[in-house]
């Protein structure tokens, strides 16, 4: 261990990592945003320098393009908040002794949730329980479980189990072992798990429209059927715009929360 | 801190069967450690001497059988209470990562809800005890410090509390040789100031004799061939699979583990060579081997080389009777 070290380790608590220290050693923290603003200028130079039809002038204006990133947002973020309040208690439960062997069925079922074509998925949705935002949510829901669930599973069973076992040894509860010892050194996985989802729900978030749920699928659909390139082109860069920021916010939570030591 | 001292471990027909598997694991397995002393628990892998020590904390359940620590039977005091009150160390280690030093050493006194300042007070006279400095090593992390640092960590952690009993699990198993002898002999004067009473796992016969004060030889199914202390072992073997554990050059051992201190001598100083007295009957005789007609003990008085025959004799008949 090189003696340079020290000092910053002597701060002290556990998530006290400055942000200065996190971009410096991991530069691609610092690349990301610069990207999605070339994205964004490229984006707009190609509008500003494009004269809009009046087919065009109904999607291509701020209105109706803040409406459709915000819907976006809704959409792919509460489906999020609902997988994470599924999966990561539910990756728990099925680490426990007890649970343990209805592991391979909750992954299988969670498999299946992501194996269904999205679109037949939403579709079929649609038709059974009728079109609006709750069912776009839901579907999407059912679509992303499986990362964090995966990644809380595999999380918790690969740490050390003599770790464990001292926890147990010292006299921790189950409970206190669980929120004191496995889930801090679960966090980087669930949390790679965490983000893996959250750009699997901005992607499908696209498909929102077909049941009426809005989003940016807005853009695109038409874009398609109107064979609308700017259109269609808008909503594919504001859609990768929305998904590289989701990202790093979830990279930079990643770098914070990270126990250290590990 | 004043330190808690040992208690009796009395141990009452403890078995465990694991669900599916034809025999038991451990087999009505009785033995009593007497308060303060330090029982090795030697035989070859899979004998179940690691399961029998890890009954009695309970990170195995035994399945029949009884456990009295203080004359109180815990067999069925809340498992996460019981293990509080008992040091725990295994080859392992199972440091926490994600906790400092000074973290993992404050893990039972966190538990039992100690206030900052006594924690922190114990914790920097548990690191001086173990022999790290606490302004160093306090704030670094698990994977900072080498092997047997962190099994210095372990033994610091595990007397957080002032446990009085210790279960170890071959805790030095895992280090270098040259380690492994430093931490032996560190530990070894540790428990003689502490006195507590300590369990210790291992299949190294040479760790048994070092640290013991009882050695419980033992076979499959826990099965104990003999118990007593490392020189009755050495001098009166119990049966044919005590004595292919002891295996060779066991009288040379035996000399080892008899003190100068200890012995009769000759009164007056006539020899040409002095053996200080702190040492043992086997460096008296390699001054023989090595051409002494008479040597001294220290200032303690002499001895003859027909003098050292009547001393191991005498030493070998009442390890035998005693």
């Amino acid at each position: 261990m090189s003696k340079k070290l020290e000092p910053q380790l002597a701060a002290g608590s556990v998530y006290s990592q400055s942000a200065r220290l996190i971009f410096k050693r991991n530069r691609s923290l610092l690349i990301q945003p610069i990207l999605i603003l070339v994205i964004l200028t490229l984006m707009l130079t190609y509008i500003h320098n494009h004269k809009l039809d009046i087919i065009e002038k109904v999607t291509i204006n701020p209105q109706f393009i803040f409406k459709a990133i915000e819907d976006h947002v809704f959409l792919s973020f509460s489906a999020a908040v609902i997988i994470l309040a599924i999966a990561i208690p539910g990756g728990i439960l099925f680490t426990r002794p007890k649970m343990k062997r209805f592991t391979p069925i909750a992954l299988a079922l969670a498999n299946i949730g992501q194996a269904f074509p999205a679109v037949g998925l939403l579709i079929l949705a649609g038709i059974n329980f009728g079109f609006g935002k709750p069912v776009a949510i839901g579907t999407f829901a059912a679509f992303g479980t499986l990362p964090i669930l995966r990644n809380t599973i595999v999380g918790l069973q690969e740490i050390d189990p003599f770790i464990v076992e001292s926890a147990m040894g010292m006299g921790m509860t189950p409970r206190q072992a669980l929120r004191k010892i496995e889930l801090p050194l679960a966090v980087p996985v669930i949390l790679a798990g965490v983000r893996t989802t959250l750009i699997l729900t901005v992607g499908v978030a696209t498909l929102g429209v077909f049941v009426n749920g809005g989003g940016l699928g807005m853009l695109i659909i038409p874009g398609l059927k109107l064979n609308r390139q700017i259109v269609l082109l808008t909503g594919g860069m504001l859609t990768i715009i929305v998904a590289f920021t989701m990202d790093w916010l979830a990279r930079l939570a990643e770098e914070f929360l990270r126990p250290r030591g590990i | 801190m004043p330190s808690v001292q040992g208690q009796e471990i009395k141990l009452e027909k403890l078995t465990k069967r694991y669900p599916n598997t034809a025999k038991d694991a451990v087999k009505e397995f009785s033995l009593t450690i007497p308060a303060g002393e330090l029982v090795v628990f030697v035989g070859p892998s899979g004998c179940g001497k690691t399961t029998t020590m890890k009954m009695i904390n309970r990170i195995i359940e035994p399945t029949s059988g009884k456990i009295l620590i203080g004359g109180e039977d815990v067999t069925h005091t809340p498992a996460f209470e019981l293990r509080r009150n008992i040091g725990y160390v295994i080859q392992q280690i199972g440091l926490f990562p994600h906790m400092t030093i000074a973290a993992n050493v404050a893990t039972v006194p966190n538990l039992l809800g100690w206030d900052k300042a006594k924690t922190k007070a114990r914790v920097n006279e548990l690191l001086e005890l173990v022999g790290l400095d606490p302004a160093e090593y306090s704030n670094r992390y698990p994977k900072q410090l080498s092997g047997g640092q962190q099994q210095r960590v372990g033994v610091a952690r595990a007397l957080a509390a002032d446990p009085a009993v210790l279960l170890m699990d071959e805790p030095f198993g895992a280090t270098d040789p040259i380690t492994r002898v430093r931490l032996q002999k560190e530990f070894r004067a540790l428990q003689r100031e502490l006195k507590k009473t300590v369990v210790f796992v291992t299949h190294d016969f040479e760790e048994a004799l070092l640290l013991g004060d009882r050695i419980a030889v033992l076979s499959e199914q826990s099965h104990v061939e003999q118990y007593g202390t490392p020189l009755e072992i050495l001098s009166a073997p119990a049966t044919d699979r005590v004595k292919s554990f002891v295996g060779e050059a066991a009288s040379v051992r035996m000399l080892g583990l008899v003190s100068l201190k200890e012995i009769d001598v000759l009164a007056g100083a006539n020899g040409t060579v002095t053996v200080p007295e702190t040492g043992t009957l086997r460096e008296a005789m390699e001054q023989f081997i090595g051409g002494a007609d008479v040597i001294n003990i220290g200032t303690r008085g002499h001895l003859t080389f027909d003098a050292l025959q009547n001393v191991i004799a005498k030493t070998r008949s009442t390890a035998t009777h005693s």
